[in-house]
Order: structure tokens, then sequence, then C-alpha cells
């Protein structure tokens, strides 16, 4: 078959390959993300189906990430493909570059191959080739078309009315910077805390599944430091869960890094948690277990330091403890006056025995706030829950809450 | 009911409606959903004869001649993004009007400045061709023409012709590599 034109259409089986075959591309701009989007009468309808470094395999595999670099390959497999996937974009995006400033980017199918790179301007996302279902079976089509405005813009295209119709959260629009530090934060991990990276991953699933890929928080991680929960410190529990949080910054935060807090009838400022002092951080917080459980001090500390760092970003604070909270009413009044503030509340219940988590369970039906700015689960100890499931629970209600939040003004869009 | 029309596919005009005289050639596509230069599409008509060739040059109904010497066909006028609902560009022909020695009338598109803008038809979505009566805005036939192009610059959608005392039409869906001038050196205009 050859060399392929712009705006050619050519049945699959033209080019010398079958159901099971490599679309390769090369392409030696530095940074560019090379995507696959396999979509439904040209919307992203599920987005399992969008294939790129964070999320390597479609859910049975039809679509896959084998190959990254200069030269990256995508296997497909289109006997294997839910008949809902109507055609497959292949994309590559740059955060900050016009993807035309590649030396060069061809891509080969079969023994084809269609050189991109002479169509291109000053586009940042660039669908390359196009493969889609026709009635006498599969069809390339080659594109070379993109948008200045990168990622986002591409992401729209695909979009449209499915995530207007959920009123899904538009995604920040610093996106694509965020997305360089995430980068960076993965290639950092993998370099230096490699255990971190599938956590990292498994984090972006999650996200990604509530629609969340591209918001933006600190995360704070409030630890109980109470009596009871020495168990949890001994077993390494606590430094797990640290972990996951760290993990989740990874993805949430710009400079990927947690603040803690630790309290039991006080509350104390811990430090910073981040890629390169997670490994056994929590062992060096030496520390000192009390007698009680005050939520009021660390909320009161935790949303005054939210304050001073500005509205910019909101807040996602981690609440891990193991018991009710003494004096319950203050406690009530700090979550209502903070119902105005950017901060959503994620408390995770510890239950070890019988424990009285009445007022974390209350906290749905709380009354009187803004918007609903928290939520609990709990989970016996010792913590056995698995990772997936554990982002899952960690980021329930998140999405609603911004959606609410950004209604109600609290959040800056 | 419009008769949505396949490919290679005819329909009579007359039988759609007996009285019908004065009938407009909708012309549409999307337009560009990307960055980079529109689409800029044009449409044009060749009035030809038997032998299929105009008869001179002013057969040859473009944007830079709008009306047919004897007034029966008419351009109106150039869209130059594909922008909006409906039609894009039109052709309005009055078929009482029509001089007896032609036979039909070639309906063709072109990309202006395919070359220089490295476009083609492939790249160009939701294109179609629908014949309307303009005196009761009916349509009486339509054919899309999805995937019938590729890298071609010059695609004939369709023709309106003599059938035995009946106007027809028929959905043709050619394309032409090289633009407008092989195509309109087909028909004979000395381009």
């Amino acid at each position: 078959m050859g060399v392929l034109q712009a705006g050619q259409r050519v049945p699959l089986s033209t080019l010398g390959v079958g159901q099971r075959l490599s679309v390769d591309i090369h392409c030696t701009l530095d940074g560019a993300d090379l995507t696959a989007f396999g979509l439904q009468d040209g919307k992203l309808a599920d987005d399992r189906y969008m294939v790129f470094f964070n999320q390597p395999r479609s859910p049975e595999g039809a679509l896959e990430l084998a190959r990254q670099g200069v030269d990256t390959s995508f296997n497909v497999d289109l006997a294997a493909l839910p008949t809902s996937i109507t055609e497959i974009y292949f994309t590559a995006t740059h955060d900050t570059q016009p993807i035309g400033g590649a030396g060069a980017l061809s891509v080969k199918v079969g023994d084809a191959t269609f050189d991109v790179k002479p169509h291109l301007k000053a586009e940042k996302a660039v669908m390359l080739i196009r493969l889609y279902r026709h009635a006498d079976g599969w069809r390339l089509a080659t594109v070379a078309q993109g948008f200045n405005g990168g990622l986002d813009a591409l992401v729209r295209h695909f979009g449209g009315e499915v995530a207007e119709a959920e009123a899904a959260p538009a995604p920040a629009p610093t996106v694509n910077l965020h997305k360089e530090r995430q980068r960076v934060l993965l290639e950092k991990a993998e370099r230096e805390q490699p255990q971190l990276v599938s956590l990292i991953k498994t984090a972006s699933v999650s996200l990604e599944k509530r629609g969340l890929a591209d918001a933006r928080y600190r995360v704070k991680l409030v630890l109980d430091i109470s009596g009871s929960m020495q168990n949890e410190y001994r077993s390494g529990a606590v430094q797990a869960l640290a972990e996951r949080a760290l993990a989740l910054a990874a993805r949430l935060d710009d400079d990927g890094e947690v603040e803690v807090y630790l309290f039991g009838i006080q509350a104390h400022r811990s430090g910073t948690l981040s890629l390169d002092n997670v490994a056994g951080f929590v062992d060096r917080l030496k520390v000192k277990l009390e007698g009680g459980t005050h939520y009021s001090p660390v909320m009161k500390m935790v949303r005054e330091d939210a304050e001073k760092e500005g509205r910019e970003l909101p807040c996602l604070v981690l609440f891990i403890t193991d018991g009710g909270t003494s004096n319950p009413a203050v406690v009530v009044r700090q979550m209502t006056d903070a119902a105005a503030e950017p901060i959503f509340w994620k408390f995770m219940g510890i239950e070890e025995g019988r424990v009285n988590f009445d007022f974390l369970e209350k906290l749905d039906d709380l009354p009187g706030r803004v918007v609903d700015n928290a939520d609990f689960f709990r989970v016996p100890a010792p913590i056995k829950i698995g990772d997936a499931e554990l982002f899952d629970l960690l980021l329930n209600e998140l999405d609603g809450w911004q959606r609410d939040a950004k209604a109600a003004g609290i959040l800056r869009v | 009911m419009a008769l949505s029309l396949q490919k290679g596919g005819n329909i009579s005009l007359s039988k759609q409606d007996a009285n019908l005289q004065r009938i407009i050639v909708g012309l549409g596509w999307d337009p560009r959903p990307t960055d980079g230069q529109a689409f800029d599409l044009d449409a044009c008509a060749f009035l030809l004869n038997d032998g299929g060739k105009v008869r001179g040059d002013h057969d040859f109904i473009f944007y830079n001649q709008l009306r047919s010497t004897d007034g029966s066909v008419e351009h109106t006028g150039d869209n130059r993004t594909g922008d909006g609902d409906g039609d894009d560009e039109a052709i309005k022909i009055n078929l009482t009007q029509v001089p007896a020695e032609i036979q039909r009338i070639a309906v063709s598109v072109t990309i202006d400045e395919a070359d220089a803008r490295r476009q083609n038809f492939g790249q160009v979505g939701g294109a179609f061709i629908r014949v309307v009566n303009e005196d009761n805005n009916q349509e009486l036939t339509r054919f899309d023409l999805g995937e019938d192009f590729s890298t071609e610059t010059a695609v004939i959608f369709g023709e309106i012709y003599r059938h035995g005392g009946e106007w027809k039409f028929r959905a043709v869906g050619q394309g032409y590599t090289g633009g407008l001038g092989p195509l309109a050196r087909n028909y004979g205009v000395n381009v």
C-alpha cells in the first residue's frame, strides 16, 4: 500500500493486516503523549477506552499501549473490541509545544505509512489516524488535524453531549501544566519509590472513574494518635495509609505533597510528606500517643492553614480516626462553618471492636450546611481493604461536592 | 417525505410533484471542527447538451458567473466556511426555462485552494445534496455522500437530467483528483 495521504480512507484489509494489528507511531517530540481514544459514534462514552501511559489497557485488553517512547506501539484486537466502540482515534498531544515541532512524526499500519508532520501548524493536540467500522469491515482514515488548544480542546471535541448532560465538572483550565507535573512526579516515583507507582496508577483510575482526572486539590492527612491507635501504628497500617494519601496527592496536587497533622487531645502540625521522605515517614514521626480524641482543635488548625494557603486550590482532607470525638457539638459547628470553605472532609473510621461513630454516621444528614462537605466510611481493623476499593472510598462524593461547591460559588471554576 | 438516495440512485422529480417548476439544489457540509484553515467549498453547475458537453463557457455556473445567460440557472453565492445549518450553497433552477438542448445539469463541488491548504474531500464531513421545490419549500430528494470519497478535491454531487419528458435527479458522488480544472475540461469548458 505504501504511503498514505491525508484524508485517505482505505479498508484495513488492503494494508496487509488482520483483526489483530499494531499501530506504530514514530514521534521525536520530547514530552509528547500518545493516546488511543475508543469512541462511540465520535464521543468518548467510556473512559476506560482512553488508553495512554496512565491506563495502558482497555478492560478486555483489545486496545493496549505496548511500547512507549520515540517509537510507540498500540496493539489492537478488533475482534475483541466491544461493538459499542465504533472507532478509534490515535492522537498525539503536548502540554506546551506544538506537535509539529517534532523532527519526525509518522504512523505505520501494516505495510502503509502516513507522514503526519507536513500537515501540522500550531496544533498541540493532533488526531493522527482513525480506525472505524464500516459496512464491509474496518477502515483506516488518515487525519492529521487537531487543536491549538491541546488536550483540553481534543477531549472537548470527543466529549460533547455526554459530559454536558451529566454536568460533569469542567476540567481546570491549567490542566496541562498540572499534567506535566503529574508526569514528573510519576517519573520521580519510578526512579525513587517504585513501590508507589502502581498505587499512583490505581489512584488515577479511581479519579478518572469519578470524572476527577483533571481535578486539583491540596491533600492533607489528619492522623488520630489516641492510645487505641497503637496497633495501627505498630502494624504499619498508618504508614500504608500515608503512602496512599501520597499517591492521591501525586495525581491531585501540583507539588505532590501531603501536609500531615496529628491529633489526640491536642493538634500538631507534623510536616510534609513527599516522595523524598515517604519511606519510614510515620516511624520518624515518633508519635506519642495521647489519651483522648478531640476532632475540633485539629479541624480548626487545618481550616486556618487552608485559609492561609489561599483559595486557589481546594483542599481534600483525609481524616483518619478510630474513635468518636469528644464534644461533638463543637465539631458540628466547625463542620457547619467549614461548609462555606473550599475544603472536603473525608473521614475514615478504623473500627476496632465496638466504636461509637454516631457523629460521623450522621455527617451526611448534618443540617444547616451550604453544601454537604464531608463523607464517612468505616473499615474494620486490621485494615485489609484492597487499594482500588480504598481509593474509591476515599474519593466517594468528592465529585458531587465539587459540583455543588462550584454551583454555590465556594469553589472557583 | 423526501426520498434518500444511495450513490448511483435516481428519482423522478416530476413524479414527486407534477406541478414542479422551480427547484433549489442545496449543498451542505460540516465546517472544519479542528483548527486550521476552513474548508472553503465552492458549488458549481455545468449545463450540458446530449453529448455531455457545455455549449460554451457561459454554461459553467460558478462564483464568478452566477447566472446562466437565459437566467434558468442561478448560483446564490459563496459560503466560505460551511457554517450554519441547512444548505451552505444553493443553485436555483427554473426547470421550465432550461433551454431544450440542455439535457443535463451536473452539480459539483470543489475545494478552494485545496492543494495549497492540503485539503481534500476525505477530510470533509457531513456532505449532502438535496433538491427542494422552491415554490413550497418541500424537499424532494436527498443524497448524503458520507463515505464515498477520499483524496479527491472535486466531486460531482449529483445531476438533474431530462428523461422522457420528465426531470430526474441522480445521486452521483463521483470524485475527481486534480480539482476544478480537470473536471471542467471534462465537460468541455476552456479553463
